[in-house]
């Protein structure tokens, strides 16, 4: 179908540090926020698009992810909200993908929720997931370094009340 | 940084995690408490021992209750469960009262005090669970699952009962009860009517009157709306003596006009079944329970009925499709192939029983399989010997979406030296030593292999791994078969009391009882494995084997753990894997392997399928 032999269009996009990226608007358009907005923009403008919210290193790892993906059918919209969702079902590439440190794994999500890129914050939820899953709240706590800001006396209420939930 | 996310991407992890570690999550810290609890507490589970049936486990919940946050406020899905190994018959609380009452020996034997001899434990029961289901807000509740297999206490579905007046917005109602209980004699009624909304039905061990009567008119309220429908009536002559018995008396009180007009419905519990409980037309002409997508019939009878069955459901729209021992099965299949009436069935399980099967119970389920496209999901247990090879190839037809196959075969064992003389056993071989000639041939030029070009990531096989015979009968599949994940070898559990476990080692007593031989592995216990099933493992994970293969699976996995004792899974060794044929390449499943637990969490339903024996036992008292 798309038989033209010209050079594929591209965008500039301007990160919140200031650092132009120049990336094929194929690519760039995985992320629905762009996508509207080159559709807003009309036509050929070669305006810079501003992303203010995503630093430089970040924008990158993010494309590098589009680039990937570009050819991605549009994910199929069957949400079973009664059945919890899987999170194994991450492929190769993309388990080696979120395999950065934590810091990282966490702006890649924030970029992609707020660029709108559904499948790349899904598969980084599905990353923090399996982070969480078979730890026991301390071993979470130490994991993510989060402070416990229960008294003893509520944890153990707290821990009480979910014995409901205990096993499978 | 995990702590400062936004709320709705803290939410967006949660959802992917399993109820056990959301609470764990849920525990961590203040914030992530007020995030989770909404979710935490959408479904929440009251388990009871299956010793203990009239206690379920409520103090949570009400100490939950009555904290400040009011977690129960976010409950719409409630489900009562508990085990069904041991305890399948007298498994009421009624029973032990009427068994105390009436002399017969209970089971167990309490002090023997007057007072103690006239309380029913049954009546603690809806004592117990009532302020429970008080605390939560009317209309609130979705989707009600009680799978004690208890009669209900009628102050939660009798009249005047709690689900009736206060959760009307139900949407799936779940039940098992059980079936050999006569305690309910008063106090049995029902209203289920007053539910309208129902898209998902299912009812385990229906055998009293009231039953079919609460059953018939759930049914007909809610017909043309249910997307699932699933009716266990454990043992059809047994149910169809209570139709009878039911018919009459509908007669005596000269009520229905479908009685007195049908003379034939009166002489047929199955037309009765179908016409009046189900609501059938007495002629199809559309087809009744129009939005249906799941039907699971268990012991329902089509004898009378296959045609009218065949025209009056909407098996045109179905796309999962269940039926075990249901007598008169063959006719019914025989008359959808027939319809031309294209199914867009994606799963399908059939449990024939061999009572019941007809001349030729093998060709109609090959006729049926040829006749459509599409199954992702086929499970098939009949009696033996039959044509495996015709099977396999009409499952072939499928070839490009199935993913999952059970193939299973039982049938009375006919050598009087065993021990299991004349009872139903498991058939060790799916009757393929008649085909020897093309498991060779298989084995010579892989390509002719029935199922060699079905992508299967499961495949359950009632094959023993003795004298490399299953070795032979699947080894063609390891050339193409990258996909295959889990092998399960099925053995049914209730088999060991007559033959030999053909996968672990047993310590046998007297009494019939028996236990595997542990080994014991840091420090977790884990059954010997006879040197056959051994052997079979090192080839299967070794590099001649099935390379995706992540679990083999041996013995009976229905009803979760009732066959526990006979069960080993086992797995890749990672550190040995490139060991040579004489180095040990697999290990037992720990309980740490989390991973392996999840997928065997995602197929436990093709471990749990065409169980060997029913939910509840079916020796007449």
């Amino acid at each position: 179908m798309a038989t033209s032999t010209e050079a594929p269009k591209t965008v500039t996009l301007t990160t919140s540090d200031n650092a132009d990226i120049q990336v094929e608007r194929e690519v760039a358009e995985r992320s629905i926020l762009i996508k509207n907005l080159l559709e807003d923009l009309g036509g050929d403008s070669n305006e810079a698009i501003p992303i203010p919210n995503v630093n430089e290193a970040v924008m990158k790892k993010v494309l590098e992810w589009c680039e990937q993906h570009r050819k991605d059918p549009p994910a199929s919209q069957d949400d079973d909200s009664d059945s919890r969702k899987k999170s194994t079902d991450i492929d190769e590439w993309d388990q080696k993908f979120m395999q950065v440190d934590q810091e990282m794994l966490f702006e890649i999500i924030l970029a992609a929720n707020y660029l709108d890129i559904k499948a790349l914050l899904d598969v980084g939820c599905k990353t923090v997931a399996n982070m969480i899953k078979g730890k026991s709240p301390d071993e979470i706590r130490k994991t993510f370094n989060i402070q416990n800001d229960f008294t003893p006396e509520e944890e153990d209420q707290i821990r009480r009340e979910n014995e409901w939930a205990e096993d499978r | 940084m995990l702590e400062n996310l936004p709320v709705e991407i803290v939410r967006e992890i949660s959802s992917y995690l399993p109820t056990k570690d959301l609470k764990n999550f849920s525990q961590v810290s203040n914030r992530l408490l007020e995030i989770t609890t909404e979710l935490l507490y959408q479904s929440v589970t009251v388990k009871a021992s299956e010793l203990t049936l009239e206690l379920p486990y409520v103090e949570p919940l009400l100490l939950a209750h009555r904290s400040k946050r009011r977690p129960l406020q976010h409950v719409r899905t409630i489900n009562f469960e508990s085990q069904f190994y041991r305890k399948t018959k007298d498994r009421c609380p009624h029973n032990l009262w009427t068994n105390k009452m009436f002399g017969v020996d209970s089971v167990d034997s309490d002090e023997e005090n007057d007072e103690e001899a006239e309380h029913c434990n049954f009546d603690d029961l809806g004592h117990h669970v009532l302020p429970l289901l008080k605390a939560f807000d009317d209309n609130k509740l979705r989707c009600f699952t009680w799978g004690l297999g208890t009669c209900l206490p009628h102050e939660i579905l009798g009249p005047e009962g709690f689900l009736p007046e206060k959760q009307r917005s139900i949407e799936t109602l779940r039940l098992v009860t059980d079936p050999t209980c006569f305690g309910h004699d008063h106090m049995a009624e029902m209203p289920l009517d007053v539910f309208r909304q129902l898209r998902r039905f299912s009812w385990s061990g229906i055998r009293s009157e009231d039953h079919f009567l609460a059953l018939q008119s759930v049914l007909s309220n809610n017909r043309d709306q249910l997307v699932e429908l699933e009716l266990n009536l454990i043992h059809w002559e047994e149910t169809s003596k209570c139709l009878d018995e039911l018919i009459d008396s509908l007669k005596w009180e000269g009520g229905t006009e479908l009685l007195e007009e049908n003379e034939d419905i009166a002489h047929s519990s199955s037309k009765f079944f179908a016409h009046y409980i189900l609501g059938l037309p007495m002629v199809a002409t559309n087809p009744s329970f129009s939005n249906l997508q799941v039907l699971s019939l268990t012991a329902v009878s089509f004898e009378d009925t296959a045609e009218l069955m065949a025209s009056a459901f909407n098996f045109g729209g179905l796309c999962s499709l269940t039926l075990r021992l249901c007598p008169g099965w063959d006719k019914l299949l025989d008359q959808i192939t027939r319809s031309e009436n294209t199914t867009a069935l994606k799963e399908f399980e059939i449990q024939t029983n061999i009572e019941y099967d007809g001349d030729e119970p093998d060709r109609i389920v090959s006729c049926f399989l040829t006749s459509f496209e599409g199954l992702e999901k086929l499970a098939v247990e009949m009696g033996s010997p039959s044509e495996t090879v015709s099977i396999w190839r009409s499952a072939a037809r499928h070839e490009s979406t199935l993913k999952r196959f059970i193939h299973h075969q039982r049938d009375i064992c006919t050598d009087d030296e065993s021990p299991a003389f004349n009872e139903l056993i498991d058939n060790m071989d799916l009757s393929l030593t008649l085909y020897e000639d093309d498991v060779k041939y298989w084995n010579a030029d892989t390509s002719k292999h029935p199922l060699v070009n079905v992508k299967l990531e499961f495949l359950g096989i009632c094959c023993a791994p003795h004298d490399q015979f299953l070795k032979q009968v699947i080894g063609a599949l390891t050339a193409s078969k990258s996909s295959l994940q889990v092998l399960h070898i099925r053995q049914s559990g209730s088999d060991l009391k007559w033959t030999a476990s053909w996968g672990i080692c047993l310590k046998r007593y007297k009494s019939g009882y028996y236990i595997p031989v542990y080994t014991t592995d840091q420090d977790e216990e884990f059954p010997v494995l006879v040197e056959e099933l051994s052997e079979f493992a090192r080839w299967a994970f070794g590099p001649d084997g099935f390379v995706a293969l992540k679990i083999l699976a041996f013995g009976d996995f229905s009803y979760q753990g009732r066959h526990q004792r006979a069960q080993v899974l086992l797995c890749r060794d990672e550190s040995r894997v490139s060991d040579n044929a004489s180095g040990k390449n697999f290990r037992y499943v720990k309980k740490s392997d989390q991973e392996l637990w999840e997928l065997l969490e995602y197929y436990s339903e093709a471990l749990e399928s065409c169980p060997a024996d029913p939910l509840f036992s079916t020796d007449t008292i």
